[in-house]
């Protein structure tokens, strides 16, 4: 079919640069006096370098690696919070990315609160939201405290919260970071059930997870991505099997000892 | 949605209404399309601007009133402090001093109120992809709707005090849209910086502090010595006060190249503005 050979997601050597400043200068008097003494010295970090791969509609595509291996980096720049340094990301569809818990919530205001909120962010209007609602907070199970204080919500009920939203509204991709490893058995089920039936209505979803099973179960294919690296790209399990493998084996060298 | 469009069971075609995102042909998109891109975003400037309202009324006690109410507390106040110094030069100086202290009020929450919604929005930047510049004119949206009701006591301390409103007061509107782009200018231009460098906020205050002496607000622009009235011509606060004052004190339209510079001043901010922020806005999610 030609038209499912259409990138859903496409990045082509894309690299970012972050440019760390070694003390942290945050007030224009510092800056002027720094900036007269030449004493502002930044160092650059790499945290992509030249990645390039191209998710299909209706993949489920996993990145793995260390903390600090940019996956989240690399979310952001699909997501487009983060501009590539260089390279070029061509991105096809309605975006909902939930990077960290619960994209774009605001602790001071109540659930349902944020339910409109972050349906705004994404270009929901408080009609479509208002039609949503009683289905997202069904989904979280959060109907008891859909009216408190955000702040009062455990990292659990936030990631669901997060979740039932993102997925409500039926994006075309689905940016997962680290989404699933806090909920409950109940909850990560039921999370599972929902990236399938996206699979099947075609949607793309990108997953970054440690929990390798995860990774193993519900991708396709998947990236291993190390210090910023493309390492391996490929179907999920092999790949896993190959990070599990450079991960162990300095311990296990180390053991033998 | 187009999921399942095409009829065929998850068969899924790339329509022409789907959003396509190319990080090489936004680099500096025309303000054509980023306006366009604000449209689609109108719902969360509305939400925004509704919660800086429902907050600000919640924290008091007096509600709605306290917006009213505040206005014309310092009206009094001014008015028993200055009414002796500037009696026989300003009739009806409280219709003066009102409608001077709520022009400038707007002038300095909307862009104070910028700095802070851009500060507060960065959070939501780095998590979400939305475009900035709905914190910067949310700002401005909830200094509208502030000003809008004030005009409610406003009318009503002319009537008390025999001024009665005129036609001119139709121009009202005009000054207020001129005066919401020119704060709208500077707000983009403090929000850029105030994202790197908090210390801005408390220099602004400072300066706003600054500009209310050198602008007609209070007193009448007669007791500024003769030699100093050239810092009233470079102000672009004094011309945008005379096109809303204008009409609610004098009853009358401003004049034509009063109208003129304001329009060029506000305009030219906002462009200033527009071009600074758009310039910086894709860095403020790798910030702080």
């Amino acid at each position: 079919m030609e038209t499912t050979s259409v990138p859903a997601i496409t990045v082509d050597r894309v690299s970012l640069r972050y440019r760390i400043p070694h003390e942290k200068v945050s007030s224009i008097k510092e800056y002027a006096i720094r900036r007269l003494k030449r004493s502002l010295v930044v160092s650059d970090f790499w945290a992509l370098r030249d990645v390039s791969f191209e998710v299909l509609p209706g993949e489920v595509f996993g990145i793995v690696g260390r903390n600090g291996a940019g996956k989240t980096t690399l979310l952001k720049i699909v997501a487009r919070v983060l501009r590539p340094t260089s390279g070029r990301v061509v991105v096809r569809g309605l975006v909902a990315p939930l990077l960290g818990l619960g994209a774009g919530f605001n602790d001071e205001l109540t659930g349902s609160e944020n339910i409109f909120l972050s349906g705004a962010t994404l270009g929901f209007s408080y009609l479509d939201m208002q039609n949503r609602f009683d289905r997202i907070v069904e989904f979280a199970g959060l109907e008891e405290f859909i009216d408190a204080p955000l702040r009062t919500y455990s990292t659990g009920m936030r990631a669901r919260l997060g979740f039932s939203i993102a997925t409500d509204v039926q994006p075309h991709i689905l940016l997962l970071d680290e989404i699933m490893s806090v909920g409950d058995e109940e909850f990560r089920s039921r999370c599972t059930t929902r990236i399938e039936s996206f699979r099947q209505a075609g949607a793309t979803v990108l997953l970054v997870s440690h929990g390798l099973d995860l990774v193993t179960e519900l991708c396709d294919r998947a990236l291993y991505l190390d210090r910023g690296v493309m390492k391996t790209i490929g179907p999920a399990g092999p790949v896993v099997a190959e990070y599990v493998k450079t991960v162990l084996e300095p311990e296990t060298r180390a053991s033998s000892r | 949605m187009t999921q399942g469009s095409n009829g065929e069971p998850g068969g899924w075609t790339v329509a022409e209404s789907v959003p396509v995102y190319d990080s090489s042909s936004s680099q500096n998109a025309p303000m054509r399309q980023a306006v366009w891109e604000l449209l689609r975003y109108k719902d969360l400037l509305r939400l925004l601007v509704t919660t800086n309202i429902t907050t600000r009324y919640k924290r008091s006690i007096l509600g709605v009133a306290w917006t009213l109410l505040s206005p014309l507390l310092t009206m009094t106040v001014m008015s028993i402090a200055f009414s002796a110094l500037f009696r026989f030069s300003v009739p009806n100086y409280p219709v003066y001093v009102l409608a001077g202290l709520l022009f400038f009020a707007f002038f300095q929450e909307s862009t104070t109120q910028g700095m802070t919604a851009l500060i507060w929005g960065s959070a939501l930047l780095k998590k979400v992809y939305i475009p900035a510049s709905v914190f910067p004119i949310s700002a401005i949206g909830t200094g509208l709707v502030n000003l809008s009701l004030s005009l409610i006591p406003l009318l009503a301390i002319m009537v008390i005090l025999g001024r009665p409103p005129s036609w001119a007061l139709l121009f009202v509107p005009v000054a207020m849209a001129m005066t919401a782009v020119f704060s709208l200018g500077v707000g983009l231009i403090l929000s850029t910086i105030a994202v790197v460098f908090s210390d801005v906020v408390e220099m602004w205050v400072v300066i706003v502090r600054a500009l209310f002496y050198l602008t007609p607000v209070m007193y009448p622009e007669r007791i500024f010595p003769e030699r100093l009235q050239w810092i009233f011509q470079v102000n672009p606060l004094y011309h945008l006060i005379h096109c809303w004052r204008d009409p609610i004190y004098y009853g009358a339209l401003p004049a034509m190249d009063t109208v003129l510079t304001a329009l060029v001043w506000s305009v030219g901010t906002f462009l200033v503005g527009w071009w600074v922020f758009s310039r910086r806005a894709h860095q403020f999610a790798l910030r702080a």
